[in-house]
């Protein structure tokens, strides 16, 4: 399977996104695309290999629903032709190459919900697209409706440990509007045997390759 | 000052912190309503549940089972109960528990002498299954 990766990092993110980037290219070879997107102003990243960096405003904001979504959907279609797009995040771990891709499913992911928010989500840890999904998410030009960019997809700020959402604004939950827009579409979500999410909770279990992409990054120092 | 209650049996007790009744425990359950997930015609699975309680001492066992059920007038179909051990657990694998359904609740329980805890939220791991 030919995959593309693709992030989106922050000032306080930047050092993981470095390694992020360093990690996949020793992994896959510095060919790889990957797709670095900055949700603000963040100096450069350098574009070695298969690398792009695209720099953008930031998007995480209420208004903007599930624009930050569609950044990096979009980016995809235009920059690459790989068949598979890997959405993870900075404090992604990526541990060997991605090589069980499910046929059935049109987005690969683990699905939670959570009391008393109860907004369903696809966690955003390590989320895996055919293209095809992509291409039918982004046509659909829904990401952007309205339906998304009120307070019933948000995130309260200190009621998550966040590392960028310091400013106190109400954040356009990414993961609750993919799972919801999914639900829409009729696009069906299932596991992916190949990533482990809220990893920190497999310390008994966790073995050395048992996982392509762990998530999040704390979780392999404790199990390392 | 002291608050104290009677029983049926002419006992006087006194409140204090523990959570027991003259030695008997005092049990406690708390049940969530059906959950849907916001797909109401698809079947779902279980696999992992994530109790958020309140910090404490006390290393206690809590019970946690899962329930489903395809409508809403059915019979809850309960899984065996599962334990998750305060302060030392992070999560309960419902992984044995094979049953979907496309309401799913969850009971909270603890029916031992002195058991203390407070539930303030829960966070449930899911398949979603076809329609049935």
């Amino acid at each position: 399977m030919n995959v593309a990766f693709t992030f989106t990092t922050n000032t306080k993110d930047r050092s993981l996104a470095l390694d992020r980037i360093a990690e996949i290219q020793s992994i896959y070879g510095s060919d790889i695309q990957i797709f670095v997107h900055s949700d603000g102003d963040i100096p450069a990243i350098a574009e070695t290999g298969g690398v792009k960096f695209i720099p953008g405003r930031n998007v995480k904001g209420m208004v903007h629903g599930g624009r930050w979504t569609l950044r990096y959907m979009e980016t995809f279609l235009l920059n690459s032709t790989s068949d598979f797009l890997v959405k993870i995040d900075p404090d992604s771990k990526v541990k060997r190459q991605i090589t069980v891709f499910p046929e059935g499913p049109d987005i690969l992911g683990n699905c939670f919900v959570s009391y008393p928010s109860r907004l369903p989500y696809v966690q955003g840890g390590c989320i895996g697209f055919p293209r095809k999904t992509v291409e039918k998410i982004v046509t659909s030009r829904r990401l952007l409706s309205k339906e998304f960019c009120g307070p019933g997809f948000c995130l309260c700020p200190g009621k998550r440990d966040d590392h960028n959402r310091g400013d106190r604004k109400l954040y356009a939950f990414q993961d609750a509007i993919l799972y919801s827009l999914a639900m829409k579409l009729g696009l069906k979500i299932g596991p992916w045997s190949e990533i482990s999410v809220f990893s920190h909770r497999l310390k008994d279990q966790y073995k050395p390759g048992d996982f392509a992409v762990i998530h999040p990054l704390s979780v392999e120092a404790k199990n390392a | 000052m002291l608050d104290v209650v009677g029983t049926s049996a002419g006992t006087i007790l006194v409140l204090d912190d523990t959570n027991n009744n003259v030695l008997v425990s005092v049990d406690g359950v708390i049940e969530t309503r059906d959950h849907d997930f916001d797909l109401p015609d698809r079947v779902k699975k279980v696999s992992e549940v994530i109790p958020d309680l309140a910090s404490q001492d006390l290393v206690c066992a809590l019970m946690v089972q899962v329930g489903v059920r395809n409508r809403l007038s059915d019979d809850i179909r309960w899984s065996e109960p599962a334990t998750f051990t305060i302060g030392v657990s992070e999560k309960i694998d419902f992984d044995f528990f094979r049953s979907q359904g496309k309401y799913i609740r969850l009971r909270f329980f603890t029916s031992q002498v002195d058991v203390a805890w407070s539930l303030s939220g829960y966070t449930i791991k899911y398949e979603i299954g076809g329609e049935r």
